[in-house]
């Protein structure tokens, strides 16, 4: 079954993204940003935020809707390649714990993500290759599929 | 790529915060650390891959 996401706000340039991941105990604000790293590349962060827009503290939020989460992201994927079809999205884990977390993630939605990405993995000697599962990656890119 | 419509307001029981498109100061810092982290990490990569493969790098 599809996990369908939350509804979310974007900005403007379509690289600010905002959604409230809602669970039975809390409700959490969330941004996707999208940073130009040079020419080529954007990086794509998810934050968790207070309610007064300050960066939350706590790295690991889990609020036990984790598919839900993904989609939106998914979502906001859509929503920046519409305006930036010949960029690619990077993003990397902030240590290889977190790394492997989002290989894991990627590796669970295989099947559904590479029906409308090209997804390439980083590898620890900075090659490219296409993505394959369980191997050991560094960083990812996404690539609108055309 | 029927799905975009989904950025639209959908009229569903929880509505998404309004103010929070604004990035904070604290979260825009976090952002650069992690975008200069990104540009040195990327700095040796070889785009050759991705041009080979049907991604036309712009």
């Amino acid at each position: 079954m599809t996990v369908p996401p939350y509804p979310f706000l974007v900005s403007e340039n379509q690289l600010t993204f905002a959604f409230e991941s809602v669970s039975p105990e809390r409700v959490i604000i969330k941004q996707v940003l999208y940073d130009q790293i040079n020419d080529i590349y954007y990086n794509l962060a998810l934050v968790d935020v207070m309610p007064d827009g300050r960066l939350a503290d706590d790295v690991v939020s889990d609020n036990q809707d984790l598919p839900k989460v993904i989609a939106t992201v998914l979502q906001t994927m859509f929503v920046f390649f519409d305006e930036y079809p010949d960029k690619l999205i990077y993003f990397q884990g902030s240590d290889a714990v977190r790394t492997r977390f989002y290989r894991i993630i990627i590796d669970r939605e295989l099947n559904k993500v590479r029906e409308l990405f090209l997804i390439y993995g980083r590898k620890p000697d900075n090659s490219l290759e296409e993505f394959i599962s369980n191997s050991v990656y560094v960083g990812f890119v996404f690539a609108l599929k055309s | 790529m029927e799905m975009r419509t989904i950025i639209e307001k959908k009229s569903t029981d929880i509505e998404p915060p309004d103010l929070l498109l604004v990035r904070h100061p604290t979260v825009q810092a976090f952002v650069d650390k992690k975008v200069a982290q990104a540009r040195e990490s990327l700095k040796n990569v070889n785009l050759s891959f991705l041009q080979k493969n049907q991604h036309p790098v712009k």
